[in-house]
């Protein structure tokens, strides 16, 4: 009696592209950290970003008819302060954003469209965050550890997660709905 | 970006927005019985070295959630040794919870791959999740210990070697980014991209047939 050979599971070595797009993005992210805690990037580059989110999120209320006010990072909206602080420009999901996209193995010029779509869209929804917790300070501030921690941080990275599927998508040629990274 | 492009970008982030408003609902019901889960998960590890059980303390002052409590297992008193230590060590761990809803928010709002493999990707990560904040939990309730006692046996456990208290001090805060950011979105994208991730019960008849 002749028994039928065992089939046996064969496990896919991970492709070159695979690797050195787990390379890239491990290295990506290692360098724009790194960045995010640089002493004169901060203050050069980081900070002034930051006084940017402040001075949008003035302007957004003052549009909306509130009295409005910001000095550096601080901002206060009907006697209501907040500080944006390093964490709260929204420049950690950026850096997650940007580690992704140039993490895929496409074009130069569909990644910097990748880029521009993700520093403009994460700089918007980082704005909605912001306003967010402000009327959640101004209304109920008991919540602010529950919207600040849990809500505003998930929000924006997930927002930006699904910004570079739209791009894998639709500008970089990937169809992640059907199949595994194969570019068009 | 031509509008149909923005419509389509709009309806994209109007689906992940509206999946991670049902998930985080339905997570300020379940929060803290799965951070008292956590800390089971930590103390399963922790008598490693001590011997603790958990318990779950009402916080009176926040007046909205549970704390989690480490006590010796044979006296009830909290994991501490320094009894001029003012109250006990405090971790908050409701910092380990939110990156599970950022993964399954992005698992199930990105609309991916089908059902079947979503399941699979998602029963997964939530997995390696727990498995890794629950180890990290242990490793906070050491060096929580560790700061407020000289005890020789806490100093010399491998716990602490591994994760040495100053490097622990020094990079708490991008550790904590890491944890909470980066890692739920890495694996997610490794849990997307690995071929070898079975779709649960098998591979159907429609995977076989178009050989994916």
């Amino acid at each position: 009696m002749t028994s039928k050979p065992k089939r046996r599971h064969k496990v896919r070595a991970p492709s070159i592209a695979t690797v050195k797009a787990v390379a890239v993005f491990a290295a990506s992210l290692i360098v724009f950290f790194w960045a995010l805690n640089n002493r004169w990037a901060d203050a050069h580059i980081f900070s002034p970003f930051t006084g940017l989110v402040a001075v949008v999120t003035t302007w957004i209320f003052k549009a909306a008819g509130q009295t409005a006010s910001c000095a550096g990072s601080s901002v206060m909206v009907n006697g209501t302060s907040l500080s944006i602080a390093q964490g709260c420009n929204g420049l950690e999901a950026v850096a997650l954003y940007f580690a992704a996209v140039l993490a895929m193995p496409t074009r130069w010029n569909r990644r910097l469209i990748g880029l521009a779509i993700g520093l403009v869209g994460i700089f918007l929804i980082n704005q909605i965050r912001v306003v967010g917790l402000f009327l959640v300070a101004m209304l109920k501030p008991e919540f602010i550890p529950y919207a600040h921690n849990y809500a505003g941080q998930t929000f924006v990275i997930l927002m930006g997660m699904a910004l570079w599927y739209f791009w894998a998508e639709n500008y970089a040629g990937f169809g992640l709905g059907q199949t595994h990274a194969a570019p068009r | 970006m031509p509008a149909s492009g923005l419509a389509r970008l709009m309806r994209l982030l109007g689906r992940v927005a509206l999946v991670y408003m049902c998930l985080f609902v339905l997570w300020l019901f379940v929060a803290d019985d799965y951070h008292l889960l956590l800390a089971r998960g930590a103390a399963c590890l922790i008598p490693l070295v001590v011997d603790a059980k958990i318990e779950r303390v009402w916080l009176a002052e926040g007046g909205v959630r549970f704390d989690i409590l480490f006590t010796e297992r044979d006296e009830n008193s909290p994991l501490r040794a320094d009894q001029a230590v003012a109250g006990y060590p405090r971790i908050d761990i409701t910092q380990y919870g939110y990156p599970l809803l950022t993964f399954m928010a992005l698992a199930l709002g990105i609309p991916g791959p089908r059902w079947p493999r979503k399941t699979a990707l998602l029963l997964l990560g939530v997995a390696v999740l727990f498995c890794i904040y629950s180890t990290w939990v242990m490793v906070a309730v050491y060096q929580a210990l560790a700061d407020n006692q000289d005890i020789p046996f806490l100093r010399s456990n491998a716990v602490l070697r591994l994760v040495p208290p100053d490097l622990y001090a020094r990079y708490k805060i991008p550790l904590l980014v890491i944890l909470g950011q980066v890692l739920p979105v890495s694996l997610y994208g490794i849990l997307l991209f690995r071929p070898q991730l079975r779709p649960l019960g098998g591979r159907t008849r429609r995977y076989r047939a178009t050989g994916k």
